[in-house]
């Protein structure tokens, strides 16, 4: 019996190449919710600043654990804000009903819009991590960072659950690139296509 | 003022010529704003804050009979991380290759490494102490008109 090969990584998880891509639109991150993952108090502080920068804010995790639990948590409060909203009533339910339709999608995504995962942390692993957001229902995006940028380890991210890939250390224009990469594309449809790093 | 900064870009300059700091260091150095004039400073203050203990536990485990080399990995992977993080690529390289050091069980070949880490670090913190002295005085200057 042959052993399996290791299954490609799917487009999401190509990480940054060197391919000519349209500019990025930045703009699309402004006002978004981002979860980091991340152990290192100083990887954590460059983060947290390039993620400013791009005008989103950030709720930091320190551990694996940490993170499962901070998605929870953002989605039960993104569940109870949608059923106060519904029980509004008034002359703009057209809106009202767009506006459910986004914290459904933004409720089953967990509250955040992208979550930064770390591969190697204390408590609970970013691998470990991913598999417990997913098997508790949560579809929000997941890129994990990481040095080690095999596609061996690109393999582990995808069948963990995770949407894209970023190389550490975190370029501004990566960390921007591989954040649009994995959003819904605009107008409600699933996760952009192409790779997961920027330029 | 213009002196300074040419003082400042030619450390900076020696600074990469050394392979002290890399390409990283300059991405530090375009995310200050004036919404935070000191985050350069802040990150350099908790690198060299970070790093003393850790080339010290690192000292530490190898000075062991019996080195635990998954304790050894999991500081130098730490401090990888950090130093790849502030730009301080040699810092960086030195743990990628300690950690094929500790995988290959080679003691006397991590202990000599360690020496070079500590080397690194007081170039790195010499050179970078003095680039943010300037930036002080550099902000002290444009301040004051």
């Amino acid at each position: 019996h042959a052993p399996s090969p290791t299954p490609a990584p799917p487009p999401g998880l190509s990480g940054g190449g060197a391919r000519a891509r349209a500019p990025l639109d930045v703009r699309r991150l402004a006002g978004l919710s981002v979860l980091l993952a991340e152990d290192n108090a100083i990887n954590q502080l460059v983060a947290k600043k390039m993620l400013a920068g791009l005008g989103m804010s950030v709720v930091v995790a320190g551990n694996g654990a940490e993170a499962v639990k901070a998605v929870e948590e953002a989605a039960a409060r993104s569940q109870q804000q949608q059923q106060q909203q519904q029980q509004q009533q008034g002359e703009q339910q057209q809106q009202q009903q767009q506006q459910q339709q986004q914290q459904q999608q933004q409720q089953q995504q967990g509250g955040f819009s992208v979550v930064l995962m770390d591969l190697l942390m204390p408590v609970m692993s970013g691998l470990e991590a991913t598999a417990a957001i997913r098997a508790a229902g949560h579809s929000v995006p997941i890129v994990a960072m990481t040095a080690n940028a095999g596609d061996r380890d690109r393999a582990e991210c995808a069948a963990a659950g995770m949407d894209g890939f970023l190389p550490k250390p975190v370029l501004k224009d990566q960390l921007a690139g591989a954040i649009l990469a994995v959003l819904p594309r605009e107008g409600g449809a699933g996760p952009g296509a192409a790779a997961g790093g920027g330029e | 003022m213009a002196d300074l900064q040419q003082q400042m870009a030619a450390l900076l300059q020696q600074c990469v010529a050394e392979g002290l700091l890399d390409e990283q260091f300059h991405q530090l150095l375009q995310l200050q704003d004036e919404s935070n004039p000191d985050f350069v400073s802040e990150v350099a203050e908790l690198y060299f804050d970070d790093a003393v203990p850790k080339i010290q536990r690192v000292g530490q485990l190898l000075s062991d009979p019996s080195p635990d080399f998954s304790e050894l990995d999991a500081v130098v992977h730490q401090f990888k991380g950090s130093s790849a993080s502030l730009g301080a690529g040699g810092m960086a390289k030195l743990c990628i290759r300690m950690r094929e050091l500790c995988q290959q069980r080679d003691v006397p070949g991590c202990q000599a490494l360690v020496l070079q880490m500590q080397e690194q670090f007081t170039r790195l913190k010499q050179q970078l102490g003095a680039y943010l002295s300037m930036e002080a005085q550099r902000k002290r200057l444009a301040a004051g008109g």
